[in-house]
């Protein structure tokens, strides 16, 4: 009894979402906004991307500078540098496809 | 027609994916109303799904999955974001509001669809969706928890309890 109560009440869930699927107005902007929207988002995207990129020149300039000052004055300083960039690289790398991938690729 | 802009948008055609995602877009907040019950959230989410799509386009594989379903999925992880902010700010839909909205699109419909709706509604958002996810799209009880990051047994008893509630409340 209480188990076919309960598919009544699953069934009546289903066939409300059923109409509500059916019968709900959609509000699709014009064509245009979706244009526009790409157009927006692709040029942030290119924006970041750019500003990354500048970053990560100016850190390899400030690292190579460093290294350049090190490899005269100290070899352990010179050393250490290069292993910890060695062990960086590949965690480095994990994390940036971790984020580029994060909340998409779960298909 | 969808692999043709697919491929179109995936050599930069950005007219190409604009066409995509309009075609897609009533899909998507289609999904999104049947969880929020709230015309304005569901198309916020939609618009955001939109954007997300666009940001991460690269990363979409036509081989692994449709178009629409990348979309879903991804719409799927802006609600889930959406429930944990709201659980953490205690920020709740005002219900006038909610009704007003939900009824202005119907002309034709009988009072059991108004009372289910009304029920559906007043269930908290962290219910409702374990419940639509299991007896309308019918994802298994161990996909649920997985996506909500919750225990099995937390999702079990939460549909437990909400179809014991609209069951009581349509009584």
């Amino acid at each position: 009894m209480s188990d076919r109560g309960e598919e009544k009440t699953i069934q009546q869930i289903k066939e409300s979402l059923d109409i509500l699927d059916n019968c709900v107005k959609v509000n699709v902007p014009d064509f245009a906004q979706f244009t526009q929207l790409v157009a927006q988002v692709e040029d942030k995207k290119r924006h970041r991307m750019n500003m990354q990129f500048s970053l990560f020149l100016i850190l390899a300039v400030i690292l190579l500078t460093f290294e350049f000052y090190a490899f005269y004055n100290s070899f352990i300083i010179f050393t250490t540098v290069q292993i910890a960039a060695l062990a960086f690289l590949p965690v480095g790398l994990f994390m940036w496809s971790r984020h580029q991938r994060k909340q998409v690729n779960n298909l | 027609m969808d692999e043709r802009l697919i491929a179109e948008a995936g050599k930069g055609n950005q007219n190409a994916l604009a066409r995509l995602l309009y075609e897609n877009y009533e899909i998507v907040f289609k999904y999104l109303i049947k969880f929020t019950l709230n015309k304005n959230i569901a198309e916020d989410m939609t618009q955001e799904t939109m954007v997300k799509a666009i940001e991460k386009f690269s990363l979409y594989n036509s081989q692994k999955a449709k178009f629409s379903t990348w979309l879903i999925s991804i719409a799927q992880n802006i609600y889930i974001d959406y429930l944990r902010k709201i659980k953490r700010e205690k920020k709740y839909i005002e219900e006038d509001c909610l009704k007003l909205e939900m009824r202005e699109p119907f002309d034709e419909h009988d009072d059991s669809w108004d009372r289910v709706m009304d029920v559906l509604a007043q269930l908290p958002e962290e219910s409702r969706f374990p419940l639509i996810l299991k007896h309308y799209y019918g994802y298994s009880l161990e996909e649920i928890a997985s996506l909500m990051s919750i225990p099995l047994g937390t999702v079990k008893s939460r549909i437990h309890n909400a179809v014991k509630t609209v069951r009581k409340e349509l009584e």
